[in-house]
């Protein structure tokens, strides 16, 4: 500081060198350095938060094509008075069934009911589906089943309660239920949820991941969006992945605690969703399901006829 | 002028310091709801052999440990020993009080593969293994099982109920 002043007392004292208003014309190297920094650090904190705003908006966008399937399925019930089955024989799904609720009449019209979904002119369906049945978030959208072409719905709804042998789901095999079926309530009992990315195996964020007991089809072959492979069920499963990545060192079914975004192996509830899987209730409401919820609440959403009190989840 | 610049340079460090700690502020955290685990490892002995595969699971007496409402859980191995886990591998085990039941999956790597106990274990309220952890335990006492029915073949009983296995090929 002491030396400073004096400097100033020259430049006035010598006006015709250096004019007293502006003192300095130039930003120096420094200045530049922190102004550079400073933007540096603004946009670090701003990256991410776009990136997570943007993940905010597809959720939106897939709460509202599940809320679209949802009302379809309601519509469905308005002109039948019967809720779809999840697979009638092989001939028709739910998907199928109520195409032309999501004004996919046309698409409806090449559907055979004659046919199995994978015979004739059925398999002319495979790259129609709707956009409805995907969601927003799921990198490998566009992509279909290697085995046979179809492409693959990001939405499921239940063959059977977790439950299974003591109660019954909304959907199940042959079975027709209608509203007043639904004695649990409707605004908690489970009709569509996702089981996302099924043109591929996902488990805990990795694609096709290598297991050596890996020999089902699912993945590649299953589940078509006209086939019976678009209603799974929630189990607890538990995976050890290998820390190299890549492959699963170990596999226990019906095992563990978590049944949210372990794999969408059987239509298993999982999503591209950061924490959890949106769930379409039976009264058209859509729900975000954390993967901290207890299988016990998750079962008690399966059923239909449970009697259990579903409690905050 | 040199303190001219002097002064500026500390003003950019101080800058750039504070641009530091609030980087690092949002950083950091985890799974919250986590509840904090010590490791815990048991044995198992089923009619004097090690019944490699099966799974014994702990179920809190005095209440969920977790909102996952979270049931500690291990897999035996060949030598008989079970490392229980709640949320990742070998993490151990809350503590609290527990009833242990045993279910032999023929296979835990298949889905669908029946206990070879048929399902005589499985029930929490008739566990006669009651266990207290707290933060000195290591080791449970060990479960020993004896004149236990072991059913190796799947039961295919025509009357038995479907269950969600059946199809799955032709799913």
């Amino acid at each position: 500081m002491s030396s400073c002043t004096p400097t100033v007392t020259s430049f006035r004292s010598h006006p015709s060198v250096l004019p007293a208003a502006p003192r300095r014309l130039a930003f120096t190297l420094v200045e530049l350095l922190v102004v550079i920094a400073i933007i540096g650090v603004l946009v670090g904190l701003l990256l991410p938060a776009v990136q997570s705003a943007r993940e905010a908006a597809r959720r939106m966008q897939c709460s509202n094509s599940m809320r679209q399937v949802s009302l379809a399925m309601h519509n469905y019930h308005d002109v039948y008075k019967k809720f779809p089955s999840s697979q009638t024989n092989d001939v028709a799904v739910w998907s199928v069934s109520i195409l032309p609720q999501l004004e996919a009449g046309n698409v409806a019209d090449l559907y055979d009911y004659a046919l199995d979904w994978d015979e004739g002119e059925n398999l002319e369906l495979a790259t129609q589906m709707p956009t409805v049945y995907q969601c927003a978030s799921n990198p490998s959208a566009d992509d279909t089943l290697s085995a046979n072409g179809f492409q693959t719905t990001d939405y499921s709804v239940l063959r059977n309660a977790s439950d299974w042998d003591k109660y019954e789901s909304l959907f199940e095999r042959n079975k027709f239920r209608s509203m007043r079926d639904i004695i649990d309530g409707t605004s908690s009992t489970c009709m569509i949820y996702e089981s996302a990315g099924r043109s591929d195996w996902w488990v805990k964020g990795r694609r096709n991941p290598l297991s050596p007991s890996y020999s089902h089809t699912w993945g590649t072959e299953k589940p078509p969006w006209t086939s019976s492979g678009n209603a799974g069920w929630m189990f607890a499963c538990a995976v050890d992945m290998s820390p190299s990545g890549g492959e699963m060192s170990a596999v226990y079914w019906s095992a563990g605690n978590q049944v949210v975004n372990v794999s969408n192996w059987f239509g298993g509830p999982y999503s591209f969703h950061t924490g959890g899987v949106q769930m379409g209730m039976a009264d058209g409401s859509v729900r975000f399901i954390t993967e901290s919820i207890a299988f016990d609440t998750l079962k008690a959403m399966t059923s239909i006829n449970g009697g259990e009190v579903v409690g905050e989840f | 002028m040199i303190a001219y610049q002097q002064r500026t340079v500390r003003t950019g460090v101080l800058v750039a310091v504070a641009g530091l700690c609030v980087l690092s502020a949002g950083c950091g955290g985890g799974e919250r709801w986590h509840t904090e685990t010590s490791p815990v490892q048991g044995t198992v002995r089923i009619n004097g052999q090690i019944p490699k595969g099966a799974q014994v699971t702990l179920h809190p007496t005095g209440g969920a440990v977790d909102v996952r409402e979270s049931k500690p859980w291990g897999i035996v191995d060949e030598n008989g020993v079970y490392v229980l886990r709640t949320y990742e591998k070998g993490d151990g085990s809350p503590t609290g009080e527990f009833q242990a039941t045993v279910i032999w999956r023929v296979d835990p790597s298949v889905l669908g593969s029946p206990d070879q106990l048929g399902g005589a274990f499985e029930n929490p309220a008739d566990s006669e293994w009651m266990f207290t952890i707290d933060e000195d335990v290591t080791e449970l006492p060990p479960i020993e099982i004896e004149d236990a029915k072991i059913t190796k073949a799947k039961a295919r009983s025509r009357n038995r109920a479907p269950t969600p296995f059946d199809d799955l090929d032709d799913m």
